[in-house]
Order: C-alpha cells, then sequence, then structure tokens
C-alpha cells in the first residue's frame, strides 16, 4: 500500500481503474455480446431461455450472466420461481458515451 | 457461425431516446488494452519511477528497477502504445515522459464507469 502511494495517489484512480477494466471487460466478450443482444431482443428472459435459444450450456450461461450483473450491465427480477434478465439501460448508456473518448485514439 | 456478427456493433435499444446505444466489440478491446497497460504492478512502477523523474531513459529506467533491458523495453512499448508516455529525443538520448492529458483522461473515465 505504502509502495503504491507516490503514483497512484498522486494520480489517484488505482481503485477505479480496476473497476473500470472489469466492467470493459466484462462487455468485450463475443459470446457476452451475444447474451446481450438477446435480452435485448426479448426486454426480459429467464435463464432457461438463454440457454436454450443460444444453445449454450446452463453453467457457462449462468456463469456469463454473473459476470454481467456484477458489471452492472444486466439486472434480475425474480418472478416466482424465476428469475429474469433485463438490460441496466443506464449502466449501458454510460459505458457506450465513455467508449466514444477510445474511439479517437 | 453468428459469433463474428456478434463481435462487431452491439446495438441495444433505449426506452428513453430514440437513439439506439451502440457499442463496438473493437473499440471495447482497444478500451481494455489501454487501461489494461496501466493497470499492471510494474508499469505502474515504471509510470511512477518517470513521474517522479520528469524525463527518463531506458537506461535509468532498467538500472533502477533492476529488470532486463528487453522486459523494460516491452512494458515501455505497452505505455507507448496506450498512450500514456511518449517519447522525447533530445541529442543521442531518447526520453519517456508521462502524457499527463491522457493519464488524467483515463482517470476521469475510469471514476466515471466506477461510480454506479
Amino acid at each position: 500500500m505504502v509502495h503504491t502511494a507516490s503514483f497512484n495517489n498522486s494520480i489517484g484512480f488505482d481503485e477505479d481503474l480496476k473497476i473500470a477494466s472489469s466492467i470493459l471487460r466484462a462487455l468485450a466478450h463475443p459470446l457476452r455480446f451475444k447474451i446481450l443482444n438477446f435480452i435485448n431482443e426479448n426486454d426480459s428472459v429467464n435463464v432457461y431461455s438463454i440457454y436454450s435459444v443460444l444453445n449454450l450450456d446452463q453453467s457457462i450461461t449462468s456463469q456469463q450472466l454473473r459476470i454481467l450483473r456484477e458489471a452492472g450491465v444486466v439486472y434480475t427480477k425474480r418472478k416466482g420461481k424465476e428469475i429474469f434478465y433485463s438490460l441496466q439501460i443506464s449502466q449501458l448508456k454510460k459505458i457506450a458515451e465513455i467508449l466514444s473518448y477510445f474511439e479517437k485514439t | 457461425m453468428s459469433v463474428r456478427l456478434a463481435k462487431e456493433v452491439l446495438v441495444l435499444s433505449d426506452p428513453n431516446s430514440p437513439e439506439p446505444i451502440k457499442l463496438s466489440y473493437e473499440i471495447l478491446r482497444r478500451a481494455v488494452l489501454t487501461l489494461r497497460a496501466v493497470n499492471h504492478k510494474l508499469r505502474k512502477e515504471i509510470l511512477e519511477l518517470i513521474e517522479k523523474n520528469g524525463r527518463i531513459t531506458v537506461t535509468e529506467i532498467y538500472v533502477k528497477l533492476r529488470l532486463e533491458q528487453s522486459v523494460t523495453s516491452q512494458h515501455l512499448a505497452i505505455l507507448r502504445k496506450a498512450n500514456v508516455v511518449v517519447t522525447e529525443r533530445d541529442g543521442k538520448f531518447v526520453y519517456y515522459k508521462i502524457n499527463k492529458a491522457k493519464i488524467a483522461e483515463l482517470a476521469g473515465l475510469a471514476a466515471e464507469l466506477a461510480k454506479s
């Protein structure tokens, strides 16, 4: 902690950088892109429809959904025994805005 | 395979706007690589050393950090590619400097993303 003080504190974005990296890494993945696209087309979907329509393993699907949820780009709603996934539009919009800075360089 | 298609641009409808949200896979990769360039223990040490010195040569970096020259050059190339360091030639020497504007921009973007 002390060691990293000078650079990180003077610039002061070490923790932010870790969080930002993990959010962007969560998105930059072909399969997760596909899942997001599927949720977008259907508004709100349960895990079963995701893995059956996209022809994926249930465990892989759950893993990918957890990563997307941790990145804040999807949220869940429970209806009875089922959990439905929807896009967290505000977060996706923010990410799109941030990405526009990387378009230039 | 539609994997290739999925890799290109994700277009998501935004209920609050007629404009969809577009996420380009390529730009996302670029952003990930840029952040990864800085989010690395040894490269942070290199950045720290450059910052402390204002400007510094490769030789000074690898001597002070006790690194292999080749390893140092590799990491500097990653930092240069991410545009967080810039080089400046002075006679025979090439000096590395921090691109403060770029670092500030990245810090701002990272902070924006990190707050939720």
